[in-house]
């Protein structure tokens, strides 16, 4: 029977029902969409950072311990936030409320001592991405003040020789070792290169006292040359006078006064002669110039590929207790992450200070996942619709379904003649007309 | 009164009144006439001959039965949809086969459908004129076939502004309609809508409910038979399967 059809039925229904259920459809659709668009945000992945607080204990809060949020937050000032926003074009004035929308986007959460998770929030998932990741590198880009740590060194202390220790080729070595081993090989030899450029300083401050003892000989030595010249000149004078005068005579006296007393100046003078002690001194002193700028140079090296080393070790440690956190794991292993890398630094910083060098200044900050942009179920941003689009379907159906049970039609005039009163005349039917 | 009519095949003659002088007759074409209208179309298939007896019928009914005093029918339904304009229009004609002069009123003025059903027919008077006082009552009728059936249509759909402050009117405008002719059709707004506003409720007696088969719902004819209460004396079962 036609009546019987849920289609039918589904037609027969009141107007206003069929209106509700295509708006039912409406909504659930758009909702879905809405709420489709808000799951492709939480998909773009936070990033991870590990924090070493005890790289700016000393540079930034003069000895407290800073939060890696208060850190990080510090950092993003509103200097940096206006450059960030300028280049995201999140506003294209920045101003004020660009800064807002901004520090209201910026998630920022301690998953522990040392590890900082970042996620800037934003409808477009990959100006999120891109976002957190830009102000990621902002991050591992800072580096505390540098200070430097006042020399240990006793004056005294280490041999002083005209000789010093070649230098390594360290870089070529390091290379070959192990990672464990190259790190504490690398720190040896950075204490090495110390020593040598604590030798040569010392080196190079006496050939400058010998160049100063030179400088006054020679000054001697033209005073000399000048007392000669006046001797000369006087004994000249003197046999002139002899000549012409007898030893009774005034003048030749003082002519024999003053050439005995030219001559007991000349007596006064120490005996020796510069000679070529000058030109030596000079040559050393450039070469140990050379040197010290070979051995800095190294040293520079040496300390970046360092801090290099110290990253790595830091990153695989942070990473396998994340992994372990994220899987379950013991939260105690989060305290080995802290301490060992720590202690490992400060043991090995020792030489360092001792050496009087300034500290190594690196971020407290070291990425250990970027953040990333994926999109749930097929992996296509649109693909949501579709469910969104079948949920809608069955929705609106459900509806229908729902008024159709409840709107029950009259089928023929017993149905109307029980729904009315009994007083009620049924004046009689009229056919269906095909039209 | 009766004015002059029809017949050909294919036209049908209507009567309608010009100002102060004569009526003027027009012949509508029945292809422009809604097809429900079976008495105008004067189709002649097996069906429309089934509807054409079945609203005799009914017609025989109301003359036999003598609740209907005075006369006169308010014909509606649970909801828009259930056919009460062709089923006024047809019962009305039917009566008019009966040698008797029946007045068919339109009283959904805010969605009159009168001049639609009849082709977009143009009149100059309508029953909003009337009551209006713009016209008289007799001009805003005119007539329709050849058996005695006159028509008083809502011109121009009214706001709710306009339709309480003609309601009032109508009482007069009924009462001169009885006076004038035998049977009075009213086709009425749905029972359950907004339309169906006091006036209706304290006049609106005796009312005859059209109900549609497998599309009105049975909740919903309850509820118009609760709030007809007595005035409802009558159904009718429209698009039955089957015939009488």
């Amino acid at each position: 029977m036609q009546e019987n059809s849920v289609l039918f039925r589904i037609f027969a229904l009141p107007l206003r029902h069929k209106l509700t259920a295509s708006m039912i459809a409406i909504v659930v659709a758009c909702g879905f969409f809405v709420w489709g668009r808000r799951v492709a945000e939480r998909y773009a992945s936070p990033a991870l950072l590990s924090f070493d607080a005890s790289t700016v204990r000393h540079a930034e809060t003069g000895g407290a311990q800073p939060s890696a949020i208060t850190l990080a937050e510090s950092i993003l000032g509103d200097e940096q936030v206006t450059v960030l926003t300028s280049h995201f074009d999140i506003s294209p004035a920045p101003d004020e409320s660009s800064l807002k929308i901004f520090r209201s986007h910026l998630k920022l959460d301690e998953l522990g001592p040392t590890i900082l998770r970042l996620q800037y929030l934003d409808p477009n998932g990959m100006q999120a991405v891109a976002m957190t990741n830009a102000i990621v590198e902002v991050l591992t880009a800072w580096t505390p003040v540098e200070t430097t740590i006042t020399p240990q060194l006793p004056v005294t202390s280490p041999p002083v020789k005209a000789t010093y220790p070649k230098s390594v080729p360290i870089r070529s070595m390091h290379a070959l070792l192990r990672p464990g081993d190259s790190l504490m090989r690398m720190q040896a030899q950075l204490s090495a290169i110390d020593h040598q450029l604590t030798a040569i300083e010392v080196e190079r401050q006496k050939l400058n006292a010998t160049k100063v003892n030179h400088s006054i000989v020679e000054k001697q030595t033209n005073t000399r040359q000048a007392l000669e010249t006046q001797l000369a000149a006087a004994q000249k004078k003197l046999e002139d006078l002899r000549v012409r005068y007898t030893e009774e005579y005034p003048d030749v006296g003082a002519a024999q006064e003053h050439v005995l007393d030219l001559q007991q100046q000349l007596a006064a003078l120490p005996a020796g002669h510069g000679g070529d002690v000058a030109p030596t001194v000079n040559l050393k002193l450039e070469a140990i110039t050379r040197e010290a700028s070979q051995l800095r140079l190294e040293r520079e090296h040496l300390t970046r590929d360092i801090a290099i080393e110290k990253k790595r070790a830091r990153e695989e440690h942070d990473v396998d207790a994340v992994q372990a956190q994220s899987s379950g794991g013991i939260r105690s292993h989060v305290p080995s992450l802290t301490t060992v890398p720590s202690t490992v630094t400060r043991a090995s910083m020792e030489p360092l200070a001792q050496a009087s060098v300034s500290q190594l200044t690196m971020s407290p900050f070291t990425l250990l996942q970027q953040s990333s942009y994926t999109v749930s179920g097929s992996g296509k941003p649109g693909s949501g619709l579709w469910l969104g689009m079948l949920l809608a379907l069955v929705g609106a159906l459900a509806y229908l379904g729902l008024a159709i049970r409840w709107y029950k039609p009259v089928h023929d005039e017993t149905m109307l003649t029980e729904a009315v009163s009994t007083e009620v005349m049924y004046m009689g039917s009229v056919p269906r007309m095909n039209l | 009164m009766n004015a002059g009519v029809v017949v050909e095949e294919s036209r049908l003659a209507l009567s309608l009144p010009i100002g102060r002088g004569p009526r003027k007759t027009i012949e509508l074409n029945k292809k422009d006439l809604h097809p429900a209208l079976t008495f105008a179309n004067r189709r002649t298939d097996a069906v429309a001959e089934a509807e054409i007896a079945s609203y005799q019928s009914i017609a025989e009914n109301l003359l036999r039965d003598d609740r209907w005093q005075p006369r006169q029918v308010f014909v509606s339904s649970p909801a828009a949809g259930d056919g009460k304009t062709s089923t006024a229009f047809n019962l009305a004609w039917a009566l008019s086969m009966q040698q008797k002069s029946v007045l068919l009123i339109e009283l959904n003025f805010a969605r009159p459908r009168f001049r639609s059903v009849l082709g977009d027919l143009r009149i100059r008077y309508g029953l909003d004129g009337a009551l209006q006082g713009s016209a008289k009552p007799e001009d805003s009728v005119f007539s329709l076939g050849d058996s005695g059936l006159h028509v008083s249509a809502v011109r121009d759909a009214l706001d709710k502004t306009g339709i309480k402050r003609r309601l009032p009117l109508l009482a007069n405008f009924i009462g001169w309609a009885a006076e004038s002719y035998e049977w009075l059709i009213l086709d009425c707004p749905p029972v359950l809508s907004p339309a169906w506003n006091g006036w209706f409720r304290e006049n609106a007696s005796p009312v005859l409910m059209v109900v549609r088969a497998h599309k009105t719902a049975l909740l919903e004819v309850r509820k118009a038979a609760q709030q007809l209460g007595p005035n409802l004396k009558g159904t009718l079962l429209n698009d039955s399967d089957r015939t009488q």
